[in-house]
């Protein structure tokens, strides 16, 4: 269940197991975790160098929002690089339609890369995913992650949360 | 007091204090607090250029876990590699858990790092630790705080 809005309680009002469900139960799961979680256990090569229809790093699974409630989408990953010469920008959508940048790396750059971005979405179900595009020459540019342990990144992820 | 899983109420049940003191006061007091957290204030030089020894940055301490999900989070203002790439792993105790970051551009710059782990009901105690690439030491940065000094960095422990 997602965030419900916080009832207005009032004097005399009998108290249902529903209320107590909705209110307290399924708000403190929508508080306390993730509303969707995606995350990816190995490298992502960055293929496209097209905007229009960049590589997908992750997608999210969906989640419903009520139109008044603002969520947090949050990306990591341990290692992003960007060769000499290139430039990679990093996406977010939200179903189809892209909801602006999100990262952005310049040539030469080898970092970890969290990025957040505050939405208020309209209510209804949304998808949403990161995607990325390197220019001029595409593969150049890799999201690094992985299982963990030594020698090995931990994975890349891609969250969607209520605070 | 840990997280505690949210309570399906009944009809007809009776809502004891003790329930509701647990289900709404600690579970809301959880969720308005780090599950827990620490900082270092002075910067950090990693000299290690091994994986398997490497210089610790910053501990969690051992805490105890109640096998709910929690992310761990590293901050730092800037991290600087050597010539070579300044690697951070995650670790539990004495187990790599693994690569959390890797800075390899010229100056470095600041981090935030996150991994989402399950965590066994016991104690655990989540550090992060350095090594480089090259002989190179890296640098992680770190201060008090307050006028010319760089910010605290830190780790906690956050639930989901």
């Amino acid at each position: 269940m997602g965030w419900v809005a916080p009832r207005t309680w009032v004097d005399g009002e009998v108290i249902t197991a529903g209320h107590l469900n909705v209110q307290v139960r399924d708000n403190l799961r929508a508080l306390y975790g993730p509303l969707a979680y995606a995350e990816v256990t190995e490298p992502v090569p960055v293929t496209s160098s097209n905007g229009g229809a960049p590589t997908t790093i992750l997608t999210a699974p969906p989640v419903t929002c009520d139109g008044v409630t603002p969520i947090a989408v949050e990306w990591f990953a341990p290692h992003v690089s960007a060769a000499s010469g290139n430039v990679c920008m990093v996406r977010l959508y939200d179903g189809q339609a892209p909801a602006g940048a999100i990262a952005y790396m310049t040539a030469a750059q080898i970092r970890p890369v969290w990025a957040c971005a505050r939405l208020l979405p309209a209510a209804g179900e949304h998808v949403y995913s990161v995607r990325a595009w390197v220019y001029p020459a595409p593969a150049l540019v890799a999201i690094t992650a992985g299982a963990g342990g030594p020698g090995e990144f931990l994975p890349s992820f891609l969250r969607v949360r209520a605070r | 007091m840990p997280w505690a899983d949210p309570h399906t109420w009944l009809v007809g049940e009776v809502p004891t204090a003790d329930l509701l003191n647990e289900q709404i006061r600690d579970n809301l007091l959880w969720l308005r607090e780090d599950y827990y957290h620490a900082e270092f204030t002075a910067s950090v030089g990693v000299t290690a250029t091994s994986e398997a020894s490497p210089t610790t940055v910053v501990t969690l301490g051992t805490q105890t876990f109640d096998g709910a999900p929690v992310t761990v989070e590293f901050f730092c203002i800037w991290a600087q590699p050597g010539t070579g790439g300044l690697v951070l792993s995650l670790w539990d105790g004495g187990t790599n858990l693994g690569i959390f970051g890797e800075i390899a551009t010229t100056g470095g710059g600041p981090v935030h790092l996150a991994h989402r782990l399950i965590p066994t009901a016991a104690s655990h105690e989540y550090r992060v630790r350095g090594w480089n690439r090259s002989g190179t030491t890296g640098v992680v940065f770190a201060g008090p705080g307050g006028s010319g000094q760089y910010m605290p960095g830190g780790i906690r422990a956050v639930g989901g």
